[in-house]
């Protein structure tokens, strides 16, 4: 009879639903979204797609230019290449990846642009220098747009110490 | 009759009658379309059902990536769908095979043998992601047109 | 044809009643369900847009006398059930049919037959699963079902249904309406007697080759069983005399009961194999309804 008892404290409690559909939408700050990268700061080391399981993260490079490529439509959600990241420019969103209808819809692809750095004589200086660049913009949706940000890279020196280590 | 189609387009999008299929996954996309018919999500709300039969189904609602086992299945299973239909791939791996890209068993991403509508991204996508897919397949099959000719072929 | 008889097949309880009724039977059972599950539930016109939205899909083309015969059984099962509906005793004696118990449990039985056919007509070998599983259960449901009707009919002398319809004092009557209310989930192939159209388990049972139109008026003919079967029971338990809206609405609600009643033992419950649900109808319900049609027959004639 305790089967009866649940099925009327149901009854009594009401619904647990959500009312469909909901505008809210139920994630917390540690969903895991899709991966976004920070095109300032990306050294194009490319380590998030060796990490990556699924090859859903592509990096590929010539001269000074390298352009990261992202399919979520191939992506495991894993947070390998997250891990990875020494720079910490890769991290995931926290809302839900959008739907849609044509394979491959949702790639985003960053084109950068990294002149080779000009050693600075002192490093007080290029920080200052750093205050003083405004980074363009960059375009993180499927149009493939080539956006340069080459007034960057001395400020890249000061931000990323592995650079340091090229000689 | 214009205000019977009207309320044919407004029945065909609040009664989605879905059939899953899993093409080798591994059933966390499943679980997870499972999880929305459950009392915290509960899309019966929406009028949505599984049936039991292809036949009986809408939407087919499909997992995983496509096996060599499963091939004929899927497209056997697309064919008995009745008409107006829609697709929904559930997932990355019928998308592009996601980890088991360059398999030898698995035969590829989904689009390559039957029109998928709508794509639901995730590893396993959110079940309010899942039916924010369902429903805008619905709309889709809604504002798809059944061609005159068939519907008046003869069942002799 | 006197207006009486039209009225009764057409208007109440007949055709323009039990088509809405039916929807909105099937879908008490569908909320009633989901609250007692802690859900929502769906929306009340949700049977409404299912049929509509199945009369309007492309059915696959058929050939032969299989094309027919596949249309032929769901429409047979929604006259029939159309008929037994209009002959229920809702009213007082005298208006419209004069019907008796062994017609209308003809009617009744109607829809199982067509189902099982139309099972073994599909060619689909889950569709005969199906079918089989449904024949076998039938016939222990309907040992029941059929001696509940006798002992009702024993003790009050009569198979007329004005005569048996309306509660009554006598015990053999309370007896045979808990010997039919037994029987009803099976026939409607509700949990604990599901087993039939094993939803999932066999791809829908005998109606998993059936698309479009013709599914439609299965899902018609099983919401039209629901109103028929209530109703019977219904006719059983009404309190007698009174004017005609008051017996109608009556009707209606004590219906609905019984619908929110086979709701709950349908959420209790889960689906019993095929050998437990057969073993439940032969040895207790079949025993117990010997046992009364014998102390009917030994009071009716003995004292």
């Amino acid at each position: 009879m305790s089967i009866f008892h649940l099925l009327f404290k149901n009854l009594r409690h009401g619904t647990v639903s959500y009312p469909m559909p909901h505008k809210h939408q139920c994630t917390s700050n540690e969903y895991r979204g899709l991966i976004e990268n920070d095109a300032e700061r990306c050294v194009g080391c490319g380590q998030c797609a060796y990490a990556c399981p699924s090859d859903a993260i592509e990096v590929t490079r010539s001269g000074d230019n390298f352009s990261w490529s992202y399919d979520p439509g191939k992506c495991a959600f894993c947070g390998c290449c997250i891990d990875r990241c020494k720079p910490r420019t890769l991290r995931m969103e926290s809302k839900l990846p959008p739907l849609y209808s044509t394979q491959g819809e949702l790639k985003q692809v960053l084109n950068m642009v990294r002149k080779r750095p000009v050693r600075p004589a002192a490093a007080p200086a290029a920080v200052a220098e750093k205050k003083a660049v405004a980074p363009a913009p960059v375009e993180a949706h499927a149009q493939p747009a080539s956006i340069a940000v080459s007034e960057v890279p001395v400020a890249q020196t000061a931000v990323n110490p592995r650079k340091e280590d090229w000689k | 009759m214009n205000l019977f189609k009207q309320f044919l387009h407004r029945c065909r999008r609040k009664s989605p009658a879905l059939f899953h299929l899993n093409t080798g996954s591994c059933n966390g996309c499943d679980i997870e379309m499972i999880t929305c018919l459950s009392p915290r999500y509960d899309v019966e709300q929406l009028g949505i059902h599984l049936e039991g039969s292809p036949r009986h189904a809408d939407i087919l609602c499909i997992t995983g990536p496509v096996t060599r086992n499963t091939l004929e299945a899927v497209k056997t299973v697309y064919a008995q769908v009745c008409e107006p239909k829609a697709v929904v791939a559930l997932g990355s791996c019928p998308a592009s095979c996601n980890v088991f890209a360059g398999s030898p068993v698995i035969e590829g991403p989904l689009s390559k043998y039957i029109p998928v509508d709508v794509y639901v991204p995730g590893c396993p996508p959110h079940p309010d992601a899942i039916a924010a897919g369902i429903m805008r397949a619905a709309k889709i099959l809604a504002d798809r047109e059944v061609p005159e000719k068939a519907k008046g072929e003869p069942q002799k | 044809m006197n207006t009486s008889l039209l009225i009764h097949i057409f208007l109440f309880p007949g055709l323009l009643f039990a088509v809405p009724a039916s929807w909105f039977y099937v879908w008490g059972e569908r909320k009633a369900m989901a609250r007692m599950q802690r859900r929502i539930g769906p929306p009340l016109l949700q049977p409404l847009y299912d049929f509509v939205k199945l009369c309007g899909k492309r059915t696959p083309a058929r050939h032969g006398i299989e094309a027919d015969l596949l249309r032929l059984w769901p429409a047979l099962s929604v006259l029939s059930m159309v008929g037994a509906i209009a002959m229920l005793p809702v009213f007082a004696e005298g208006r419209g049919f004069a019907g008796d118990a062994v017609v209308l449990v003809t009617l009744l039985e109607i829809p199982s037959m067509c189902f099982i056919l139309a099972g073994f007509t599909s060619g689909s070998i889950f569709a005969e699963v199906g079918a089989i599983r449904e024949a076998i259960l039938n016939v222990a449901c309907n040992a029941v079902f059929l001696l509940s009707i006798v002992t009702i009919a024993v003790m009050a002398k009569t198979f007329r249904l004005s005569e048996i319809a309306g509660v009554s004092s006598n015990p053999g009557h309370w007896i045979g309406v808990f010997g039919i209310l037994l029987c009803i989930p099976a026939k409607l192939r509700l949990n604990p007697f599901s087993t039939s159209s094993a939803e999932q388990e066999i791809y829908s049972g005998p109606l998993t080759e059936y698309a479009g139109a013709a599914l439609a008026m299965w899902e018609m003919a099983h919401g039209l069983e629901w109103v028929a079967l209530t109703g019977f029971v219904a006719t059983m338990i009404m309190p007698a005399g009174g004017a005609g809206w008051l017996r109608a609405l009556s009707f209606v609600a004590i219906s609905f009961a019984l619908v929110l009643l086979l709701s709950i033992s349908a959420a209790a419950t889960g689906r019993l194999t095929l050998e437990r649900s057969i073993r439940f109808y032969w040895r207790w319900a079949a025993i117990l309804a010997v046992l009364a049609v014998s102390a009917t027959a030994y009071m009716r004639f003995v004292s």
